[in-house]
């Protein structure tokens, strides 16, 4: 018997993300970000209400389909340095996306070529969100979700889709947001078919 | 030499239980009886021991009408186990290649 502390980590977290809900509520986010962007005045609202509203639900439709089948487990709650890492990690994908820009454009850089390419702004952020699901879990598919989301963001920012400032990033947000609901409920029906209910007694 | 590694936890089961239980926050028997390979009745037992023994705290509730069994390590069982791994390190070291 071999104990190997690391591996027994990863597989603890795969678990946690084994159901699909996480993409289909990570895609709903994304969904109402783009909402949001066309209307500001909800911005607040809105961020403030998105965890009170997200958790309850998803631990309601985990205890009804996702305990029962492969159990429950907490995960350690997240390092405090770690949100400073976030924001770090914000502001260098903010320098690194200007930086490009300005390499590219040079003096063509304005605000309305800013605004076009915010979705490789989100791109950035969703690659650093999945590269550290990757670390965690060791699953494949956050590098395919990574790759594409970045590929996305810049296939957006090439486009033109509209006069308003926020239509690139919206229609990023939407674009993205759709295919994680999608591929969220593929995986959670797949999920449900595929784990049966645990014999009585497992609780 | 002996005295220094923790019998409670050198268990093979129960040393795959604890191992477990340290890289989480907690988790419910189904779980842990899904990674471990245990069957219910062998968790629960080893599960008791290590919890008379204050390695391990056991929180039951309920998930609608259904009972619900919430496991997770102590701090004396944290300390246990690093003092478990610390003692292995030690019995292999200087051993000759």
């Amino acid at each position: 018997m071999a104990i190997n502390l690391k591996e027994i980590q990863r597989q603890s977290w795969e678990q946690t993300s084994r159901d699909g809900l996480m993409e289909v509520a990570v895609g709903l986010v994304l969904l109402a970000f783009a909402v949001v962007w066309l209307n500001t005045a909800l911005f607040v609202p809105f961020v403030a209400f998105l965890p009170f509203l997200s958790v309850p639900v998803m631990d309601r439709i985990r205890k009804r389909y996702t305990y029962p089948r492969i159990g429950r487990v907490k995960v350690p709650k997240q390092d405090p340095k770690m949100t400073v890492g976030i924001f770090i990690y914000a502001i260098a994908a903010l320098a690194l996306v200007a930086t490009s820009l300005y390499f590219v454009f040079g003096e063509g850089f304005t605000t309305a070529v800013w605004y076009r390419s915010m979705p490789m702004f989100a791109g950035l952020i969703m690659l650093g969100a999945f590269t550290y699901l990757r670390s965690k879990t060791g699953s494949q598919r956050y590098v395919a979700f990574a790759v594409l989301c970045v590929a996305s963001a810049f296939v957006f920012s090439l486009q033109d889709f509209g006069a308003s400032m926020m239509a690139n990033l919206t229609a990023y947000l939407s674009f993205i947001g759709c295919l994680f609901v999608l591929i969220g409920l593929a995986t959670f029906i797949t999920f449900v078919k595929r784990t049966p209910i645990a014999g009585a007694g497992h609780g | 030499m002996a005295k220094q590694i923790d019998r409670l936890i050198h268990e093979p089961a129960r040393l795959q239980v604890v191992s477990q239980l340290f890289v989480i926050e907690a988790a419910d028997f189904l779980f842990l009886i899904r990674q471990t390979g245990l069957t219910f009745g062998n968790l629960s037992s080893h599960l008791s021991k290590l919890e008379n023994a204050g390695y391990v705290e056991i929180k039951k509730d309920f998930i609608g009408k259904k009972p619900h069994t919430m496991v997770s390590l102590t701090q004396k069982g944290r300390r246990a186990f690093n003092a478990y791994m610390k003692a292995m390190k030690n019995v292999f070291e200087g051993l000759p290649q």
